[in-house]
């Protein structure tokens, strides 16, 4: 498991220009994570880096910078290439799932994010180290 | 595990709506325009509301934005974002006063 705060919860990170999903996303998770929120590729990738987070959620269609560049640069750096990375998409096509775990994401999560447990089970199962499910 | 968005969270997202609404019509207008960059302005403002309307409890916010989504791509998007606006009109009217000023 990765880092952790002083009282022991895993922090992860949410990269999501929309900020209605992330105020989303902290609701969901705040209670028992802390939340590190980036708004754009670049602030995500120095706020990464200068404090690793345990898992990663990662839009795919942020500005500029896409999710999936983010993701390419994250590999590359040998201190974050294995952090957990899940993709955030609302895409919504019927192959995206296999499509994003071809690219190098661990887990994939379509929105609108209408159940919890859509979004609770992919971390928890990584922060265990487990293999996706099929 | 449905998620069940607090009222405050509700009542947040709701006090948007006049916002989105301005987006997309200012988008509209600037797709009429220019083209292209007010096309873009739209897909980003409906890609937004697709991905988020049915988390906060309102379903027929994201079917009406994938339908603008759908429709900017097929190049006939009038129809879709005036469809989409008078959706969020419609739910702003409904519940902005029953929901209260976000907290």
């Amino acid at each position: 498991m990765g880092p952790t705060t002083s009282e022991d919860r895993p922090c992860i990170a949410v990269v999501e220009d929309n900020e209605d999903n992330r105020v989303l996303v902290e609701a969901i998770l705040g209670e028992t994570y802390d939340v590190q929120e980036y708004v754009d590729g670049p602030s995500a990738l120095d706020g990464i880096a200068a404090s690793p987070p345990a898992l990663v959620l990662l839009d795919i269609s942020l500005p500029g910078m896409s999710g999936e560049e983010v993701l390419v640069r994250l590999r590359a750096s040998p201190a974050l290439a294995d952090l957990p990375v899940i993709a955030l998409t609302a895409h919504a096509m019927r192959d995206d799932r296999e499509r994003f775990l071809s690219l190098g994401f661990d887990d994939y999560v379509s929105k609108p994010i209408v159940d919890e447990s859509a979004l609770f089970d992919p971390i928890q199962r990584l922060l265990r180290r487990e293999e996706p499910s099929p | 595990m449905t998620f069940v968005p607090r009222q405050a969270l509700r009542a947040r997202y709701l006090s948007t709506f006049p916002r989105k609404i301005a987006e997309i019509e200012d988008a509209l207008a600037l797709a009429a325009r220019r083209g292209e960059p007010g096309l873009d302005a739209l897909r980003m403002a409906a890609h937004r509301l697709a991905g988020s309307g049915a988390s906060y409890g309102w379903p027929e916010i994201t079917e009406a934005a994938r339908r603008l989504e759908r429709a900017v791509d097929a190049g006939a998007y009038d129809e879709a974002a005036t469809g989409l606006c008078s959706v969020l009109r419609a739910i702003h009217e409904q519940h902005a006063a029953k929901e209260g000023p976000a907290s």
